[in-house]
């Protein structure tokens, strides 16, 4: 090998190298990029799974609250019924007092009546069943009769009484229809 | 993050004299209301459907309500005949079991989509274990004339077990507890 070939050799090597040496450095300037990229989207990643978890936890809270003011509701909802009914009861009480068994008729009579109040102001009213058309809105037939009195469809008797509060049905009233 | 948002699938008990479903709500299943009110013991509606003489179309309550009155166009426990070739004739129109279950399915469907307040497609029902193939495809055709999609059967006492195991352990045990009794 001469002289001149061998410092050609050693021209292109040392040019290999320069190449090789550019060629790691920008891979590795690549790697660098990708692992700050990783890193971003691990930290990404990880504030959503922390923020979902924060919202589920809030949400959680916010069920507990609502369903405890709810419950809270519930309880005292029927508070000014039940002063209403407090009186009803007191009154029997007092009713329950009188030995004159005509006395005790009238006073419970009185009652009766202030009860009916009570439940017509809360909204409470009674569903009219006998002599009306069947209607399954409002009634549910027990039984069907033939009547010679009354017209095909219609109610001929009421068993049990039927209540609304108000636009919704409390109580289907139980009646027998006439059936031709 | 909306075209990962699970789609509800709804569980459906089909039964003789009661129905009902739930859907799960946050984790936990919840029974879904009946719009014309439940039966007197619980939260299932009976499994009445009826035709009236205005032609109106009556499912649940509604339908026990006034079947006395109306026996000849109200249907009852129509579960008992799935699977067969017995019809129904309400008003000159012949129907199939599985058209009356449909109309049951139907009811459960709309209100499923009231009480969650988006479209349901998809369900889950119940069926005896004794149910044959024939049964089991009547339910599957019931379901596809209501409008859903009958993703899968469960067998009756399946659905009860899973439905013990829901609050008592991971899912995978619940699945692995499944499997045990399917064995």
């Amino acid at each position: 090998m001469t002289d001149e070939n061998k410092s050609e050799t050693e021209v292109e090597t040392q040019d290999l190298e320069e190449k090789y040496e550019a060629l790691l450095e920008e891979k590795n300037q690549e790697i660098e990029k990708l692992q700050k990229d990783l890193e971003k989207s691990e930290s990404e990643t990880q504030e959503y799974i922390s923020l979902s978890q924060r919202l589920q936890a809030d949400f959680e809270n916010f069920k507990k609250i609502t369903d405890k003011r709810n419950q809270e509701l519930v309880k005292f909802a029927n508070e000014n019924v039940i002063k209403d009914f407090l009186d009803c009861y007191e009154d029997f009480g007092r009713a329950l007092e009188t030995e004159n068994d005509e006395d005790l008729r009238k006073g419970i009579e009185l009652i009766y009546n202030k009860f009916s109040d009570v439940l017509a102001k809360e909204g409470v009213s009674e569903i009219p069943a006998k002599g009306e058309k069947f209607d399954l809105n409002k009634h549910e037939a027990l039984m069907v009769q033939d009547s010679p009195d009354v017209e095909n469809g219609y109610i001929i008797e009421e068993l049990m009484k039927g209540y609304m509060y108000k636009d919704k049905v409390l109580k289907y009233s139980k009646v027998i229809v006439c059936k031709k | 993050m909306s075209d990962t948002k699970k789609e509800k699938i709804i569980g459906i008990d089909l039964g003789t004299s009661n129905s009902a479903a739930s859907v799960l709500v946050g984790g936990k299943p919840t029974t879904i209301p009946s719009a014309e009110g439940a039966s007197q013991y619980g939260k299932s509606f009976p499994s009445y459907v009826a035709f009236t003489e205005d032609g109106q179309m009556l499912v649940g309550e509604p339908a026990r309500r006034q079947a006395v009155t109306n026996p000849e166009n109200t249907i009852s426990a129509i579960k008992r005949s799935m699977g067969t070739d017995h019809k129904v004739t309400v008003n000159g129109k012949q129907y199939s079991p599985q058209e009356i279950s449909a109309f049951i399915l139907q009811k459960i469907k709309k209100d499923a989509e009231t009480f969650l307040g988006e479209p349901i497609q998809k369900a889950v029902i119940t069926v005896p274990a004794y149910f044959d193939d024939n049964q089991r495809t009547a339910t599957k055709d019931a379901g596809t004339i209501a409008g859903l999609d009958v993703v899968r059967l469960v067998n009756e006492p399946t659905a009860a077990s899973l439905a013990y195991g829901l609050d008592k352990a991971e899912e995978d045990d619940i699945w692995n507890s499944v499997e045990e009794y399917l064995k």
